[in-house]
């Protein structure tokens, strides 16, 4: 048995991003020091315009940072090139997205293929194989034939994890995955990467709403593009008994 | 908001920002217009161009047709023999136009006169602009407008005067109108007189009859056939040459020479004009995708009624006038192209191809049917469609399934009209390219030919054009670098006279025919391959010999050199002729046929009958070969024939060079214009294949971000953007083959000419152009910023 703590899968080190328009710096991200290990579910929170998307891209490495230094899996990335970046994206960082994007012309069994066909050297068996047992995993192996417009939205995002979980990835990065639900299937799908969760799987989830912040373990909280606090599951939990947080115990987690 | 016409210019300020796609939209549309007016001129001057005579719908050609051959002839014997039936109002006949000798005031030319009865003229309805037409009295003429313009200084009082044609003073009646033309460009309408029944069997008539209102072609065609059924055996009409007696109408014979291969050129730029119009639209469907989101916000703020299309139909007007400016001068240009292509024979009036208003109107009126359909069916059918969306949804615009197939079936069906079109074309540029290699048989090199007409009042006897052709080619041959000189009614790469000659087993085949100088086959740069060629002994009193090519011991089992030839028209006596000489085959009548028999005979020996039918309606040949023959000049060589003749002109001066060239013209016409369409046809095709892969990675911008967010990297967007362009160019080329093969096996490759061969090619040309197409596409998507996949496109 190893006393060893679990290894970092994402580390930030005075990360820092500017958008620049002409001669306006807009500096969205300041500073930020964050690391998320391996089997950790944490939250970004905070208001609307806070930085919690940017943070999630330059995670994600959709997006560069402008000062810092970016970590997956031990690997500095942050001077990847746009090829690079992809096959890392492709290897290890599983996405999910508010608004699903599911490619409206492929089934869902061809949508949660998707980013298998981009490894090199998986065959078609491995890839079917890999695409049914991740639509199994979120309850949807029986839709694999069907368009996206064909399901609901909260099948929809559901066929968007078992999407980002097809590639076995080191990271599931969700940015508002109840973002364009309604409350039950947003239950749904918060109840899903729970799930994943307790699986083993390492989440990182944007989400303005709080009352799901209670799933995470760790829930950090951005303003003006600065981590303003860190809270763990516990602390959270106890804010909200006693009525000092902004979310109330009494409302239904699920 | 701007409406109106504020708001069209606002349109054309905004594409302006868009120089490159402007011009490749208009570029497009302006293809389509130039090789569809080009086309549509030709149609417009050669097919719906009625004949310029009055009340022409009333006249018939009657006589026999080849097959494969449009226009009808008749001989004197059947027209006396049809008469005049009831069906007819009037009746004329004229003879094929010949050369003659025509001396105005002590210029003598050569020029173009056509025989003709009284009736003749006045069946067609035409009248002389001045004076009177033929009366029937013997040496009159009417002069053709050209002519008299030309010759006669455009002076009334010319009319009642004399000129010399053929070495006879003949008064000119009248001037016809300058609209007049009938095949082909005549200078002199000469008085024809047929005798009461003439025993003149031969086609070479031209018989023309006005019915009475109300009668159809068909009552008298049938009758024509009757006639000729009756009078088969006298008329020696086999039963395989029957049917292709009857009546045509005059308008149908002028026009159906050009008619076949303009209406086949036309279809094909239609359908260089469709691909340019699916483009159109696809193209017109970016703008439409850029600015559907300001469209529906127009919509919501209120816009009604045409106000939130003025962006588009203001940029469809920019787009069509510059294509239409620019098709429309192009078109004439392609117009002048083809028409500088074009056998004079297919011209129905004097002028040329006109690219007149018609052709403006065409071209005008195509582009905006173009256009219209392109923005309702490409643009705002579209933008409707994802205004729902936009409006309530904030959606992605033009996502939708149908959109993109009606792309996809777009581009299949374009590309595949222009695998056909090329496909064509490759198999026509390399038939004229095969062709154009093909050995003639002749050296075609240091040599120049001179037309000329011993004609038989100045030269009534073979004796008499036997001596004018040797003290000429002796004036000829003292010229400095002519080493041959001599005469023929035959020339190797051109012309053509047959006569019956007795096959072995008795029956008789149709050689080609020959009257030669001794020098004259020397001077044609012919092969000799055994015995001699004519010589000064080859003369009347002497025995009659002839020389002929191999193609005649092949097929008259001829041994050669001492055999002998066996005349068998009745215009020769029944005697043999001994063979002196043989030459090598050439390409008579074109490097796409085989060689013909052919036999020379010594001008000299010629019998007077078969010589006067010579006479009648062939030129005469006066060849030249040596260093400086191409540079001996016409006047030099009017000069010395004048010393000898004063009265007889040499015209029509060319080198052996260009009347072998002039042989594959209509090869070079066909692949010029085949290449010209199929060029249009691929390069719109290109544009297509980009334009709608365009279409697709503006519009789906946020599906190729999560592609990319996903994991995909630039090489496999841009590939995703390759594969789905070539795969379409795949569909569409297999369909074009396969539509290719159909025509290959149908009655249309008679005129097609299609080479299966060509396939590869064909197929390898339209995939490189789909990887051309996609190139700027597949970059496009291959930029695209994964982050799109978080914020939207």
């Amino acid at each position: 048995m190893s006393l060893d703590p679990p290894a970092a899968i994402v580390e930030m080190s005075g990360i820092g991003k500017v958008f620049r328009a002409g001669a306006i710096e807009n500096h969205v991200l300041t500073d930020i020091h964050l690391e998320i290990r391996q089997g950790e579910f944490v939250s970004i929170a905070g208001p609307s315009g806070c930085g919690k998307t940017t943070l999630l891209s330059l995670m994600g490495l959709l997006d560069s940072p402008s000062h810092g230094e970016l970590r997956v899996l031990g690997h500095a990335v942050t001077g990847l090139g746009r090829q690079a970046r992809a096959m890392v994206r492709n290897r290890h960082i599983g996405f999910v997205f508010q608004s699903f994007n599911l490619i409206g012309d492929l089934t869902v069994a061809q949508n949660v293929e998707l980013p298998l066909t981009y490894r090199d050297g998986m065959g078609r068996k491995e890839r079917m194989q890999r695409t049914a047992e991740a639509l199994a995993s979120v309850g949807l192996a029986h839709r694999m034939n069907q368009f996206p417009a064909q399901l609901s939205g909260g099948q929809q995002q559901r066929v968007a994890v078992a999407r980002a979980l097809a590639g076995e990835p080191a990271i599931l990065l969700a940015d508002e995955p109840t973002g364009n639900l309604d409350l039950r299937n947003g239950e749904i799908v918060m109840g899903l990467l729970d799930r994943l969760h307790k699986a083993g799987h390492t989440i990182c989830m944007v989400t303005h709403d709080e009352r799901f912040g209670f799933v995470a373990d760790r829930v950090i909280r951005l303003l003006d593009g600065q981590v303003v606090d860190e809270s763990t599951y516990r602390q959270l939990k106890h804010e909200a008994e006693c009525g000092l947080g902004e979310v109330r115990a009494e409302e239904p987690l699920f | 908001m701007k409406g109106g016409i504020p708001g069209i210019l606002h349109a054309w300020r905004v594409l302006a920002r868009y120089p490159g796609f402007l011009a490749v939209a208009a570029l497009n549309l302006g293809l389509g217009v130039a090789a569809a007016t080009g086309a549509f001129a030709l149609v417009d001057s050669l097919v719906l161009h009625r004949p310029p005579f009055p009340d022409h719908a009333r006249v018939v050609l009657y006589g026999e047709h080849s097959p494969g051959g449009p226009v009808r002839y008749a001989s004197p014997i059947f027209f006396d023999d049809v008469g005049m039936p009831a069906q007819i109002e009037s009746r004329g006949i004229a003879r094929l136009p010949e050369s003659v000798n025509a001396d105005v005031a002590g210029n003598v030319v050569l020029a173009s006169a056509q025989r003709m009865d009284a009736g003749f003229l006045p069946t067609l309805g035409v009248s002389p602009e001045a004076g009177e037409g033929l009366s029937g009295a013997p040496d009159e003429a009417v002069v053709s407008h050209g002519f008299w313009r030309r010759m006669l200084h455009a002076d009334l009082r010319a009319i009642g005067t004399r000129i010399t044609v053929n070495g006879r003073p003949t008064v000119i009646r009248g001037v016809l109108s300058p609209d007049y033309r009938l095949f082909t460009d005549v200078d002199l309408f000469l008085p024809l007189h047929l005798a009461p029944h003439a025993a003149d069997n031969a086609q070479n008539m031209t018989a023309v009859a006005r019915l009475r209102p109300g009668v159809g072609e068909r009552a008298f065609s049938d009758h024509v056939h009757a006639v000729a059924a009756a009078h088969a055996a006298a008329l020696r009409i086999g039963p395989d040459r029957l049917p292709f007696y009857g009546a045509t109408w005059l308008d149908d014979q002028v026009t159906g020479l050009a008619r076949p291969t303009v209406l086949l050129f036309f279809s094909c730029a239609l359908a260089v004009m469709a691909i340019a119009g699916l483009n159109l639209s696809s193209l017109l469907l970016i703008r439409a995708v850029a600015r559907s989101h300001g469209t529906a916000l127009r919509i919501a703020l209120g816009a009604r009624g045409w106000r939130p299309w003025i962006p588009a139909v203001g940029e469809a007007l920019l787009v069509g006038i510059l294509a239409v400016a620019a098709g429309l001068s192009t078109g004439n240009v392609v117009a002048h192209v083809f028409a500088s292509l074009l056998p004079a024979e297919w011209l129905i009036s004097h002028d040329a191809i006109a690219f007149d208003w018609h052709a403006w109107v065409f071209g005008i009126a195509l582009a905006l049917v173009t256009l219209a359909v392109a923005v309702v069916g490409g643009s705002v059918h579209e933008t409707s469609g994802v205004l729902f969306r936009e409006r309530f949804a904030s959606g992605r615009a033009f996502g939708t399934k149908t959109g993109r197939h009606a792309r996809r079936v777009m581009n299949v069906v374009q590309t595949a009209i222009a695998v056909m079109l090329l496909a064509w074309s490759i198999g026509v540029i390399t038939r004229w390219w095969d062709l154009e290699h093909v050995p003639m048989g002749f050296d075609t090199a240091q040599a120049q030919v001179f037309e000329i007409k011993a004609d038989d009042a100045q030269f009534p006897t073979v004796v008499d054009v036997n001596a004018l052709f040797l003290e000429f080619s002796g004036r000829l041959l003292a010229q400095r670098g002519i080493r041959y000189a001599g005469m023929s009614n035959h020339l190797p790469g051109s012309g053509s006279f047959v006569m019956p000659f007795a096959l072995p087993d008795g029956s008789t085949y149709y050689a080609q025919y020959g009257l030669a100088t001794p020098g004259a086959l020397q001077a044609m740069g012919l092969r000799l391959l055994s015995g001699r060629h004519f010589d000064a002994g080859d003369v009347g009193g002497a025995g009659r010999v002839a020389m002929v090519n191999e193609a005649y011991l092949k097929t008259f089992g001829s041994g050669g050199v001492g055999d002998e030839v066996w005349p068998a028209s009745r215009l020769s006596p029944n005697a043999p002729l001994r063979i002196v000489g043989v030459v090598a085959d050439t390409r008579h009548a074109g490097p796409g046929r085989p060689p013909e028999p052919t036999v020379f005979i010594p001008l000299a020996q010629a019998w007077e009958s078969s010589f006067d039918f010579v006479r009648l309606y062939m030129p005469m040949y006066v060849i030249v070969r040596g260093p400086d023959a191409e540079g001996l000049s016409m006047e030099t060589a009017s000069r010395e024939l004048h010393r000898t003749a004063p009265f007889v002109a040499v015209a029509h001066a060319r080198s052996m060079r260009d009347d072998a060239r002039q042989v594959m013209a209509g090869f070079r016409r066909d692949a010029v214009i085949s290449a010209i369409l199929a060029l249009f046809a691929m390069f719109l095709a290109c544009i297509g294949l980009y334009s709608s892969e365009s279409v697709d990675v503006m519009s789906r911008r946020r599906d190729y971000a999560v592609h990319g967010a996903l994991g995909a990297t630039p090489m496999d967007l841009a590939m995703i953007v390759l594969a789905r362009n070539v795969a379409v160019a795949m569909i569409g080329t297999l369909l074009g083959m396969g539509c290719t093969l159909l025509a290959h096996r149908s009655p249309l490759q008679t005129m097609l000419h299609i080479q299966l061969e060509v396939a590869v090619p064909a197929c390898v040309a339209m995939l490189a152009v789909a990887v051309i197409a996609s190139v700027i596409p597949a970059w496009r998507a291959a930029r695209i910023d994964p982050l799109h996949a978080i914020h939207g496109a």
